[in-house]
């Protein structure tokens, strides 16, 4: 039998390998891509004006080096955190983005717990009493707004209760100058709706999933037998459906994360927020390689990590799951 | 006591799949005494499982269910829901039909028994617990530590089997209906499983569903079912060594130490409304144009006109 602990270590092992590539593939893209790295930063009119100064600036970028030799710099780097400068923003592309993901995370994490809590709720009792009102107003309005795309929902949201209604603000973060729990309430204030609108999405998402998967476990044979021997519909539903519903409600949640982090990207652009969002949009407007890069391997981890938690709450969750990853293990 | 513990009165079940109606039981009549064993057989598809669901009162939201069951004179359909949540598991065992999908896939397999012995019987956990290993342990489910740790897709269906078996032969339900308990076992855990099963009647009564009839013959009773009726009823002996339904006849025919025979799927054609077995029969004549009832010949019930005291 599989511990849980070789589990969990075999699992993050196989994801230190994954981050290896990502981070070589990182590495290899723009070094791979056709032109020279300081023109695309400097613009094409630096290599006329000053071979000197471009002689200079390779020798302290470290790119007359060998390929291998820049590989292992990079990598040294990442360790000390060191994502490369933004000459854009003039500043330390680590720090550019530490300020930013926090902005972010403040928008997806209450989002993620919100629609979480909420959609196991909706969905598990959807699932349980189909036909039922609530199912017949949950369940189109789940699908409506799924496909529904992000900014449209945003825009709607924006136009609605900020311009015409103006219960919320029409954008920005916080006001300035304020402290302590002031300034809390104030972040709340502005945060609301984009808040809103990003659990609303992702109640949309897993409401459905949920919803069905509870129906299909509601079907199986094992709880027409555990009816047979005289549990109650409570106990049932408690230790049955509820507990198998888990593992696909927690690999759905890992998914939704990929789904926020894209949906949060659009809405801090449409409510002007600050944040990763308007960050990368920001580099990719002015060519801004390094940040580009740096937010890429920033997001690309978050999905990572997000899927790795998942992996292994899955498996803890589901002895078959645990069971089929040493089955493959073993043939390899 | 020896009162009657299950008596079943003209059950009709009919299912309504998109549209059509589907009768899996026809006006079935049974009743089983305190401490008796019945064994009922038949093609797949005659509504055994049917039946035993239907004792349960676990069809109601599927299917339509007309007639009378009492269990020890109570009637099921008329029952409050807290009684019948009572008679289920505590007074009436079912022992389903699929192991493979009958155990909760997250759940230990030893952890689901005691949960079961313990719910039923109203002893605290370590009780149920040894009170589940012994029983394990007499059904063969060894080591027994380990198989009551184990996960269900990590046993084999025979094992599982036994692990649903175990359920009713550690409690004390006064009815036991066992929905095919030997398939998938080997004659030695075969033996073991059936013992363990028919001491349950003792002081209760057991229902057997099963296609093998030399089971079928450790029971007092034996019914044959064929599209929803009873065919043929009687002491076991009598039924399986003597049978004379045309439809038993040939189920003993087509047993591998009776030469494997089978029943035909269709001999002529059948213009409705007869004997339901009048397609297939090779003993049919013009009376079977007409529905038998079930009558008292040679010590046991039979529903066939050609049959003579
Ligand atoms: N849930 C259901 N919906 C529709 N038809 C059903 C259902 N359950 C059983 N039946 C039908 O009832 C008949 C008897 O089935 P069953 O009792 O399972 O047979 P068996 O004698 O093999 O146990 C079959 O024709 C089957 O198609
Ligand atoms: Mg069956």
């Amino acid at each position: 039998m599989l511990s849980g602990r070789s589990f969990i270590l075999r699992k993050i092992l196989r994801y230190c390998v994954i981050i290896l590539i990502v981070i070589t593939l990182n590495f290899l893209i723009p070094r791979v891509m056709p032109g020279d790295p300081l023109i695309n930063v400097l613009g094409e009119d630096a290599a006329l004006a000053d071979p000197a100064l471009i002689a200079k600036l390779e020798l302290k970028y470290g790119l007359d080096s060998s390929l291998w030799d820049q590989y292992l710099d990079y990598i040294g780097a990442l360790f000390q955190f060191d994502l490369g400068y933004s000459i854009d923003k003039s500043s330390q592309v680590s720090e550019l983005i530490s300020e930013n993901m926090c902005n972010t995370l403040l928008l997806i994490l209450p989002a993620l717990a919100i629609s979480s809590a909420v959609s196991l709720l909706t969905g598990s009792w959807c699932g349980l009493h189909r036909g039922k009102f609530l199912d017949r107003l949950m369940t189109p309005a789940s699908i409506i707004i799924y496909c529904m795309p992000t900014f449209m929902l945003a825009m709607i949201a924006l136009s609605t209760f900020a311009f015409h209604l103006q219960w919320f603000p029409l954008g920005h973060q916080s006001s300035s100058g304020l402290s302590g729990l002031k300034a809390f309430f104030d972040t709340l204030y502005h945060l609301a709706l984009p808040i809103t609108v990003l659990t609303i999405i992702g109640i949309s998402g897993k409401h459905l999933v949920l919803r069905n998967s509870v129906m299909q476990i509601a079907d199986e044979d094992f709880i027409l037998v555990a009816r047979s021997k005289g549990y109650n519909e409570e106990t049932i539903v408690k230790r049955h459906v509820l507990r198998n519903v888990l593992p696909p409600f927690i690999a759905m949640v890992a998914l939704n994360v990929g789904l926020l982090v894209e949906g949060a990207v659009i809405i801090e652009i449409i409510f002007s927020l600050n944040g990763m969002g308007t960050l990368l949009y920001d580099a990719v407007m002015y060519r801004d390689y390094p940040l580009i890069q740096g937010c890429f391997l920033v997001l690309t981890f978050t999905v990572l990590i997000s899927n790795l938690v998942a992996d292994i709450l899955y498996g803890l969750a589901d002895p078959r799951i645990r069971d089929s990853a040493r089955c493959s293990e073993e043939i390899r | 006591m020896n009162g009657s513990v299950l008596s079943v009165r003209d059950l009709r079940v009919n299912f309504q799949t998109n549209g059509s109606k589907v009768s899996a039981l026809n006006g079935v009549d049974l009743d089983l005494a305190q401490g008796e064993s019945l064994a009922l057989a038949g093609e797949s598809g005659s509504g055994k499982s049917v039946l035993a669901f239907a004792v349960l009162r676990l069809l109601d939201d599927v299917a339509d269910v007309e007639g009378k069951i009492l269990f020890e004179g109570e009637d099921v359909y008329q029952m409050a829901h807290g009684r019948l949540l009572d008679i289920r598991g505590k007074g009436i065992c079912l022992v389903p039909q699929s192991p493979g999908t009958a155990f909760d896939p997250l759940r230990k397999v030893g952890v689901q028994i005691s949960d079961f012995i313990r719910k039923v019987e109203q002893i605290d956990a370590a009780d149920a617990r040894s009170r589940s290993i012994t029983e394990m342990d007499r059904l063969g489910l060894r080591p027994v530590k380990d198989t009551y740790e184990n996960y269900p897709h990590r046993m084999s269906g025979g094992m599982l089997e036994r692990s649903l078996i175990a359920c009713a032969t550690a409690t004390s339900s006064r009815l036991v209906i066992a929905d095919e308990p030997t398939k998938g076992l080997d004659r030695r855990t075969k033996d073991i499983a059936l013992s363990a099963l028919l001491s349950t009647a003792e002081n209760g009564a057991l229902m057997m569903i099963t296609h093998d009839l030399t089971s079928a013959k450790r029971c007092e009773r034996t019914a044959i079912m064929y599209c929803g009726e009873l065919v043929e009823i009687g002491p076991s002996e009598s039924v399986i060594e003597d049978s004379v339904h045309p439809y038993t006849k040939g189920l003993i025919r087509s047993m591998p130490e009776r030469g494997m025979t089978p029943i035909p799927r269709r001999v002529r054609s059948d213009p409705g409304g007869g004997c339901r077995f009048y397609s297939r029969c090779n003993e049919a004549s013009e009376k079977c144009l007409f529905h038998p009832d079930l009558r008292m010949m040679r010590g046991r019930e039979v529903r066939c006109w050609n049959v003579d005291a």
